[in-house]
């Protein structure tokens, strides 16, 4: 049985790179100590799929065709999964690991990733309540999964009885943020909602830290963790909140498991745990909880038992080992963690 | 005597032999998809265990806003990671990866070969007189 691991090793994404490469390794070992599937071994193959939909898709087509592999766990922007999805053909299961839309995915694509339903509706809720925000501004790179996230947004604040003053899509890669900046200052709002893939949101939140304007504006990041505040700096994370399934600083019922034999197996040769990394890890352990249940752990079997519209609940019950799902948290920064304020 | 021109200056000499030292290291470790910066990053934190951003900045040349981008792109490669500091939890340090540790055996042999290339062409007393002359820090004498 052959798992491919499918990351980006350039682009905005690959700032998780290292702690998903390591959470894999250590549950492909786990699942080898623990019998393998079926008696045979899990074996872990690995492929970049680049930057682009194109280097994505060849690379999806690579693990397939040439290297044969059974199952398919990757970090991919939303703008990318449906490229992996026509690579892989539905010859097998793709358990998507990375913060998305919502809605419908291919046959078998099991998304375990949250969705701005689950975090930021009910964060733009609470951040209304508990600091009184009345203007919210919206930053998002121009992509699928951002301008989701603006509907929604817009609707939130709504309901909040609040008002969006203005909003800005980037495309990726852009460091230069000097004119939004003065926008922003100029709208004074209260709250800028920040909907940015990794690496652009380290250089955005960067240049908010350092134009001054973090000490009197909140800002609300999805898809941000420890491993980016450590890429932040310190020095500019004044008043920077997240939603998040999984903060290193908490820790979770459930996942004093995973984090200890981390900690045993790398030390510090890698990265601490974050959510993109956990989320690899649960992946390896319900797709070999389905393969065991699948006959010869058959590819597309497998994906067809995934389907179209596997929920994150309904593929965590495939999993042999206990994995805990964890709540959604609303969190605040305090230097280079996290302090959580309310359950989501 | 010869005229002075910023040709026969030891800067400009000096400036001059680092470009067409180092484009011949650019060109060896090339093949291994790697720059001088990321072998350079990698040697120090192999040697030295987990660096400051700033501290590693000293080590391999290079501006801080330069550092901070190769970091971020070293990371995305695997090859490095950052993490907080446990003496000061404020502060950041950069780590080498198991995969950056894996790479930089490779890189070695490379920057090995560059270096017997270049020694070729110097007697052995003429290379420690040259290393001496090198690692001294020329301006710290006064000018007066």
């Amino acid at each position: 049985m052959k798992l491919g691991l499918l990351l980006s090793h350039d682009g905005p994404i690959g700032v998780w790179t290292p702690g998903c490469k390591a959470a894999v390794r250590l549950a492909v070992e786990q699942v080898n100590a623990g019998g393998g599937i079926n008696g045979r071994p899990l074996d872990l193959v690995t492929g970049d799929a680049g930057a682009s939909s194109l280097s994505a898709f060849d690379a999806s087509r690579r693990m397939v065709i040439d290297d044969r592999v059974d199952a398919v766990v990757g970090l991919q922007p939303s703008n990318m999964r449906a490229a992996v999805e026509r690579g892989l053909g539905g010859l097998v299961p793709y358990f998507y690991t990375a913060e998305w839309e919502g809605g419908r995915s291919a046959i078998g694509t099991a998304a375990l990733g949250l969705t701005e339903a689950q975090s930021l509706r009910p964060g733009i809720a609470r951040l209304a309540e508990l600091r009184n925000a009345r203007r919210f501004f919206f930053v998002g790179n121009d992509y699928l999964w951002p301008h989701v996230a603006y509907g929604m947004a817009r609707s939130a604040v709504a309901a909040a009885g609040a008002q969006m003053v203005g909003s800005v899509f980037l495309p990726f890669g852009k460091p230069d943020h000097e004119a939004l900046l003065a926008r922003i200052e100029r709208e004074k709002p209260d709250v800028v909602l920040v909907v940015m893939l990794g690496n652009d949101a380290l250089d955005f939140n960067r240049a908010f830290g350092a134009s001054g304007l973090a000490r009197h504006v909140l800002r609300f990041c999805l898809a941000l963790d420890e491993t980016q505040l450590l890429g932040i700096g310190a020095e500019n994370t004044e008043n920077l909140w997240a939603a998040q399934s999984y903060f290193l600083s908490q820790s979770q019922d459930g996942r004093v498991d995973m984090v200890e034999s981390y900690r045993e197996r790398y030390d510090t040769r890698m990265p601490p745990p974050n959510h993109a990394s956990i989320n690899c890890y649960d992946a390896v352990h319900i797709a070999a909880g389905l393969a065991r249940r699948t006959r010869f752990g058959d590819g597309a079997a497998m994906a067809r038992r995934v389907g179209g519209r596997m929920t994150r609940d309904e593929a965590y019950a495939l999993s042999d080992r206990k994995l805990n799902l964890n709540r959604v948290q609303l969190a605040e920064a305090d230097g280079l963690s996290f302090v959580v304020r309310a359950e989501l | 005597m010869a005229k002075h021109t910023h040709e026969s200056a030891v800067g400009y000499l000096v400036a001059r032999a680092h470009r067409r030292i180092n484009d011949d290291l650019a060109r060896r470790l090339k093949g291994e998809g790697a720059s001088v910066e990321v072998w350079l990053v990698l040697s120090a934190l192999d040697a030295s265990g987990p660096m400051t951003m700033s501290d590693l900045a000293d080590s391999v040349l290079v501006e801080a806003p330069t550092l901070t981008k190769i970091i971020d792109r070293m990371t995305s490669a695997g090859q490095v990671f950052r993490m907080a500091d446990e003496q000061d939890r404020r502060r950041v340090l950069v780590a080498i990866s198991e995969d950056g540790a894996a790479l930089l055996p490779r890189l070695r042999a490379h920057a090995r070969a560059h270096e017997a290339m270049i020694s070729r062409h110097l007697l052995a007393t003429d290379l420690t007189a040259l290393t001496r002359f090198l690692d001294a820090d020329l301006t710290a004498r006064a000018d007066a």
